[in-house]
């Protein structure tokens, strides 16, 4: 149970609702003893002569009283107990959202959206009902037990009673061997709806793809298969499972026989009573619930283990932030430029560098652009420079200061990034825009629109600023998707706009308008532009050529092509003729 | 905060009188088995009840009475060995009975998903995948445990309860009328708690599918979030829905934390009735003692199994809630409902003809206006136009992603809506302009499952493509998987590979739209020229922005606003694009 020990926080602040619920649980079961007791009273009293009327009514009025009592006394341990586990069911969501907010794209690259949703939901599920009824059971069958065996060694007959606890321990051995096994299966039924949920998420983010190559069927098959897995995974649940309560049952009986056949040679040798024996057999029957209430515990308690230790190994891993006291306010010398000095990266798994020894300047506001071949590392450049990644040599740094003595948090506030495939959230398009400025004026939305070439066409849309869009901005057109998500890199003019192709679903006329606006932002602003066009090339200050991770060459576009540096000819060669095209 | 309105709110469930109904039907195929597990399950518990009456031998024959010690011991060995094989049965009862009822809501996790397949694309404009994703999973879920905790034990508990009434009917008729005068208040009790606890498990459960919408957009732009620092932000607001998920949680306990003790209370007044009037009863002579005390007894019998429906009962309105969510969205209609006398499409020529198209997403807001188009069989036709035009919304008019307002679209000389809409698809294929790839292998990415293909056969395609090279440097080559969208490789790997899947399907017309947006012009280079061979003779549609790739094209129009025009060489087009 080491497993829970991550809640132990929770626990603390929430003891005395536990404590408390308890003691309502206490008390209902304590008043519950007293309704066969009274019952005896009335059944005394109404057989008696004379009858006494007014006792029988006061008899019968105490029990209505009790009965009012433990109604109540249900009400509050319910109210407390599970009330308890639903603020746990939402601490714990809380807890593993903010986490897994905190967590760098690496983690992201290994883990998929679904399972990561099967965790919020339905593992959470599995702890919040581990920790609710299943502490009502457990508290109930302890009590029950302790009276049941406590009556059967005082009332009746010792020996009788240690002959019929002999199955006890047995059951208890083999409810130790089955938990193990279950534990497991219960992890496998959680892992399989995990890849159930991954399969659905999937699919739906996939759908235009499948209506598009009629993969409807394909789909239908695959979902088949991972359904089929999660039903498979629930079957090997159950063959464990379902021995708990024949287990109980059967050492039940077995306790059973005993008594039959010992303590009714008790009572031919008048060792014990006739009545001796009957209550003995009550107290006998009495413990079987506590017992089917044991392996429900059993049942939660495992299931919710195996939950809680999906979530301590996502609450497990690092959050990005490193642990070197970095600097938290914003070095004077802002004036600096950015240099790559001497950077090796290779993402996790992969066979080759995806960045080596590579060196370069990105010069304080000015327009850099980067180009080269797909997969020659551009947009992980982006990405170190976000901090997304962590380069296994070498260092990137502002003037002299490293980037990573710097807080996270100051660095990635100065910065404006667009992605390479734009991410446009299912909300407002002034929502859109305004994402990391929450509190930006209309005014403000609207000029970082009119930056990015927008504006006119919002305004044209049913709604304008106030249309929402859908998930991942199907509703818009790809350039509308890709200027909104440059809107919202622009908006709060950041000193630095890193800006992953920024224009590949845009027309040329309107590109060429951003970056005439761009240029306008002025001296403060350093920007970096990924790109394949020559014509935004050529309207960098500077170009840094990329060829398989290294550097191939760096200079103006006239530099480059009066150098006749090949890497670069060759990624131009085909658009140049549109060029001559133009000037005729 | 307008953040929440986007999507069509969920439409307010209609109460639907056949939702029991439909929930049954599922379980008709597995009658039998369901039917098997009941009377295990009465065997089991009709053994059970034997216990005391054993008791009762073994009191009356041997203790009390002249029975030898070891004819007891002989009772007793056959009692454990009868017993035993009960719980064998049992054992049996329950895996029947479970997987009976996981096996139930398998069919109807299929049948939801198939339904999602077949929803137009314009419901999932509108419906966040998060909602729909909970139908499949949480809400099917949910739904398990009508079947396996609640139909087989109703009936077992509906057959103790009618046991019950007929023994005290026959004991003493007054005396259980009396009794029974309190069934009324508990469906009173169960009909109040329905009423007050439904709306709580409806706003439970559509609060779960916000929260796995909001998960699931979080996850997805964890990278955008990260850069902009709105973890924070980002977290409030799921926090908020998690607070209103829980508050929904809290009133649905709250009620049920009223409703259970509140029957307990009515099997105390009815015992202190019967007391009360039976006791009278006992003292006038009218009723042995014993008859009281029985009734005494199956007062609380009959309690029992009432009390295990109502314990089960949040079990059953929660199933219900998330019954009503799917049967609703098995409601939706289906994308153009298969008519029958489609025509199926044999390999298609390729002449395509939009007549006087108009075309809009909502109501009046035109996309597409009058567009007319006539495309011969083996063309090479390019769409050029300004970002936001219509381009992507006229090619997903022709593989009907989506259906025009007015004017026809033809194939061959056959209107589209009428012709299979699968087979129309496998043959009009389309690069789509928003690259997807599945976490899965490189190869699976290329033949989407769908194709075999050779070693050889693979290779050539992927050359073809261009993606050979870099394919060759991945650590499992074809084996490797791509990740969540292909993230472990760059974009234009990504677009490459989308590319090298439609020359591996080799569909009777191409659409590229935006297909090397993301291209080097050096990869472009290359890929032409094994593109300008495939589309030989095969009708194409180009979308680009860019005029290399626009030049692959025999004929460029211009869609501006909606509007098409012909542009008879590159002069106009340079114009054009320079206004
Ligand atoms: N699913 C949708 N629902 C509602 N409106 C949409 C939808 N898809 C596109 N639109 C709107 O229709 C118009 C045309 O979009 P479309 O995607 O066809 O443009 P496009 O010419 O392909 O532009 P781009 O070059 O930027 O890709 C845009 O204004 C867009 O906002
Ligand atoms: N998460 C990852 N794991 C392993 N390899 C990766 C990962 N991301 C990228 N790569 C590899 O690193 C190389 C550089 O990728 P990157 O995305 O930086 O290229 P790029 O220059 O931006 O290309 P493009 O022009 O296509 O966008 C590619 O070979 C790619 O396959
Ligand atoms: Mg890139
Ligand atoms: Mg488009």
């Amino acid at each position: 149970m080491r497993e829970y020990l991550t809640l132990l926080d929770f626990f603390r602040r929430h003891r005395w609702r536990y404590i408390l619920g308890v003691m309502w649980l206490l008390a209902v079961d304590f008043l519950q003893m007293l309704i066969p007791r009274l019952l005896g009273f009335f059944t005394d009293q109404l057989l008696a002569t004379p009858v006494n009327i007014g006792q029988l009514r006061h008899t019968l009025l105490l029990i209505l009283a009790i009965a009012v009592g433990i109604a109540f006394f249900r009400y509050l341990w319910r109210l407390y107990i599970m009330g308890a586990a639903r603020i746990l069911e939402k601490y714990l969501r809380d807890r593993l959202f903010k986490h897994l907010q905190q967590l760098p794209p690496s983690f992201y690259l290994r883990n998929k959206t679904g399972e990561l949703m099967a965790h919020l939901t339905n593992d959470i599920n599995a702890v919040r009902n581990s920790l609710g009824l299943s502490i009502v059971l457990l508290v109930d069958a302890v009590f029950l037990t302790a009276m049941a065996v406590f009556f059967m060694f005082t009332t009746v007959d010792y020996r009788l009673a240690l002959l019929a606890l002999i199955p006890l321990p047995f059951l208890a051995v083999s409810f130790q061997q089955l938990s193990q096994s279950l534990y497991h299966r219960f992890l496998g039924v959680q892992e399989s709806f995990g890849a159930l949920t991954e399969t659905a998420q999937e699919n739906l983010n996939a759908l235009r793809l499948v209506k598009a190559f009629a993969l409807e069927d394909v789909e239908k098959n695959r979902f088949a298969r991972t359904a089929a897995a999660y039903m498979e995974s629930n079957f090997r649940l159950y063959k464990i499972w379902g021995f708990y309560n024949p287990l109980i049952l059967f050492f039940g009986i077995i306790s059973f026989i005993i008594v039959v056949i010992f303590g009714g040679r008790l009572v031919i040798e008048g060792e014990i009573s006739i009545g001796d024996f009957v209550a003995f057999n009550g107290y006998l029957t009495l413990l079987a619930w506590p017992m089917m209430a044991a392996g429900w515990v059993i049942n939660f308690a495992q299931r919710g283990r195996a939950s809680m230790e999906r979530i301590n190994s996502l609450l497990r891993e690092e959050t990005g932030e490193p642990a070197k006291e970095p600097c938290q306010t914003w070095p004077a010398s802002t004036k600096d430029d950015l240099h790559f000095s001497n950077i090796t990266f290779r993402y996790d798994g992969a066979r080759i560098d995806s960045l080596s020894e590579l060196s370069f300047t990105i010069p304080r506001g000015q327009i850099t652009a980067i180009t080269g071949q797909i997969g020659s590392g551009k947009t992980t450049v982006f990405y170190l420079l976000l901090r997304f990644f962590t380069p296994q040599q070498g260092e990137i740094l502002l003037g002299n200061l490293p980037l990573d003595h710097l807080s996270l948090n100051l660095w990635r506030s100065k910065l404006g990034y667009l992605p390479q495939d734009g991410f446009i959230f299912a909300d407002s398009i002034a929502a859109n825009i305004s994402f990391a400025h929450t509190e930006a004026s209309q005014y403000e939305i609207e000029e970082a629109a009119s930056l990015a070439a927008i504006h006119k066409e919002i305004m044209a849309l049913p709604g304008g600023y106030e249309a929402q869009v859908g998930e991942r901005g199907v509703t818009l057109s790809g350039g509308q998707q890709q200027r909104i998500s440059l809107a919202r890199a622009l908006l709060g003019r950041p000193p630095f706009l890193l800006l992953d192709d920024p224009f590949s679903a845009v027309d040329v006329p309107t590109e060429e308008r951003i970056i005439a606006n761009m240029r306008s932002l002025g001296k403060d602003t350093t920007i970096l532009i990924s790109s394949h066009r020559v014509q935004t090339l050529k309207r960098a200050d500077k170009i840094i050529v990329l060829d398989k991770g290294r550097l191939a060459a760096a200079g103006s576009h006239d530099e480059l092509l009066q150098r006749g540096e090949e890497s670069y000819v060759r990624l131009c060669r085909q658009q140049l003729w549109q060029e001559k095209l133009e000037e005729d | 905060m307008h953040g929440h309105h986007y999507f069509h709110d969920e439409k307010p469930l209609k109460p639907d009188p056949r939702l029991l109904r439909r929930m049954f039907a599922y379980a008709r195929p597995y009658r039998g088995a369901l039917l098997l597990a009941l009377i295990l399950t009465m065997l089991v518990a009709s053994l059970q009840l034997a216990q005391p009456y054993i008791l009762k031998i073994v009191i009356d024959d041997y203790i009390l009475g002249p029975g030898e010690l070891s004819e007891l011991t002989r009772l007793a060995i056959t009692f454990f060995i009868v017993y035993s094989v009960g719980l064998a049965l049992y054992y049996l009862q329950f895996n029947l009975l479970m997987r009976t009822g996981q096996r139930i809501i398998n069919d109807i996790r299929r049948d939801v998903f198939a339904h999602l397949q077949e929803l137009p694309l314009s419901y999932m404009d509108h419906n966040p995948a998060g909602r729909m994703i909970t139908r499949v999973t949480n809400d099917a879920e949910t739904l398990s445990e009508m079947y396996t905790g609640f139909l087989v034990d109703l009936f077992r508990d509906l057959f103790i309860l009618t046991g019950i009434i007929v023994v005290m009917l026959q004991l003493h008729t007054p005396l259980a009328l009396l009794t029974f005068t309190f069934i009324p208040l508990v469906c009173v009790a169960i009909i109040i708690y329905r009423r007050k606890a439904q709306p709580a498990f409806r706003e439970l459960r559509r609060q779960l599918a916000r929260l796995n919408t909001f998960a699931a957009e979080n996850i997805a732009g964890i990278r955008v979030i990260q850069a902009f620092l709105q973890e924070n932000n980002r977290f409030n607001r799921f926090a908020g829905i998690n607070e209103e998920h829980f508050q929904a949680n809290l009133l649905e306990l709250k009620i049920f934390a009223v409703f259970r003790p509140a029957m307990d209370l009515l099997r105390s007044l009815a015992l202190a009735m019967l007391l009360w009037f039976g006791g009278a009863s006992v003292l006038a002579g009218a009723i042995p003692f014993g008859v009281l005390f029985a009734f005494i007894n199956y007062v609380e019998q009959f309690f029992r199994p009432l009390n295990d429906i109502s314990e089960r009962f949040s079990i059953f309105q929660s199933a219900l809630a998330s019954a009503e969510r799917i049967f609703q969205l098995l409601d939706e209609p289906k994308e153009g409902e298969t008519v029958p006398g489609k025509k199926p499409l044999h390999k298609i020529r390729g002449d395509i003809d939009f007549e006087r198209v108009w075309f809009a997403y909502e109501d009046e807001e035109w996309v597409l206006q009058d567009v007319s188009l006539q495309i011969k069989a083996g063309e090479k036709v390019a769409i050029a136009g300004p970002t936001g035009a219509g381009k992507t919304s006229l090619v997903n008019l022709l593989n009907r992603f989506y259906t025009a307002n007015r004017g026809s679209i033809r194939l061959d000389g056959l209107e589209i809506g009428e012709l299979d809409r699968q087979e129309l698809r496998r043959q009009v294929g389309i690069v789509q302009q928003d690259i997807f790839l599945f976490n899965a292998t490189v190869r699976e990415n290329i033949t989407l499952n769908a194709v075999n293909l050779s070693k050889d056969e693979l290779e050539a395609v992927t050359r073809s493509a261009g993606s050979y090279s870099f394919i060759q440097e991945l650590p499992q080559k074809l084996d490797t998987p791509v990740g969540e969208r292909g993230f472990t490789l760059s974009t234009g790997q990504r677009q490459l590979l989308a590319l090298t899947r439609i020359l591996v399907f080799n569909p009777a017309v191409f659409i590229l739209d935006e297909a090397t947006a993301h291209l080097d012009a050096h990869t472009e280079e290359m890929l032409q020229q094994s593109m300008a061979r495939a589309m030989h003779g095969r009708t194409s549609i180009i979308i680009a922005h860019r005029l290399s790739t626009l030049k692959m094209a025999d004929r460029i129009l211009f869609l501006r606003q909606g509007k098409l025009t012909q542009l008879d060489n590159f002069e106009h087009l340079l114009e054009e694009l320079q206004l």
